[in-house]
């Protein structure tokens, strides 16, 4: 009875052995692995509509992103400066224009003979030539967006 | 776990450290094992010994490689 329970005994460690060592050969045979793997990512490459210094980046790498983000500020200091100097050429002509406008009306009322007609028109003119400029309201309605 | 790592530049397999490592650990255990005379309750003591260095080897490898 003692000999069958040694017997036994040595015959299942020797299977446990066995299986423990099948199973680590079998891993180490046949399961792959490589020192050369390369990893592949999708790289989408963005850009701002405007130029300028990147400021500030609020995004992290791998980062998930919805629509209408902020990804980074560019430097705005910039564009400030260009709207409020637009904004003060805007005010400026519109200043010229009143004034221009007010030179017409008093010299068109002026008695016949004192000015020359030629200054009338020339007023005039000067005038329709002080209206806004194109450029300078498109860019005061682009302020909102900034 | 890696399947090797880097031993002052040279690459070594894991499972060989895992090797000297499981020896270092079997030998007291032998020799206490021996001492208090577990190895008697075996048929064979060499292979009993053998078999259970394997099982420590073996079992300790496949779960330092996560398998």
């Amino acid at each position: 009875m003692q000999a069958v329970v040694r017997v036994l005994l040595t015959l299942i460690l020797l299977v446990a052995a066995g299986l423990l060592g099948y199973d680590l050969a079998s891993y180490y045979l046949y399961s792959p692995w490589t020192r050369d793997a390369r990893v592949r990512a999708n790289v989408v490459t963005v850009a701002p509509d405007v130029s300028g210094y990147v400021d500030d980046i609020r995004v992290r790498n791998n980062q998930f992103v919805h629509k209408g983000d902020v990804l980074f500020i560019i430097d705005q200091e910039r564009y400030r400066l260009a709207l409020a100097d637009a904004e003060a050429a805007l005010a400026a002509r519109h200043a010229q224009h009143l004034m221009l406008l007010e030179q017409y009306e008093r010299r068109s009322k002026l008695s016949p003979g004192t000015p020359s007609p030629s200054r009338i028109s020339t007023t005039r003119a000067d005038s329709r030539k002080q209206q806004p400029p194109a450029t300078s309201r498109r860019l005061l309605r682009a302020t909102p967006l900034l | 776990m890696q399947s090797q790592f880097d031993l002052l530049g040279a690459f070594v397999p894991t499972i060989a450290a895992w090797f000297v490592l499981s020896l270092a650990v079997f030998v007291p255990v032998d020799a206490l094992l021996t001492w208090r005379g577990f190895y008697r309750l075996f048929w064979h003591a060499p292979l009993a010994r053998f078999a259970l260095f394997v099982c420590l080897f073996c079992g300790g490898a496949l779960v330092v490689t996560n398998h």
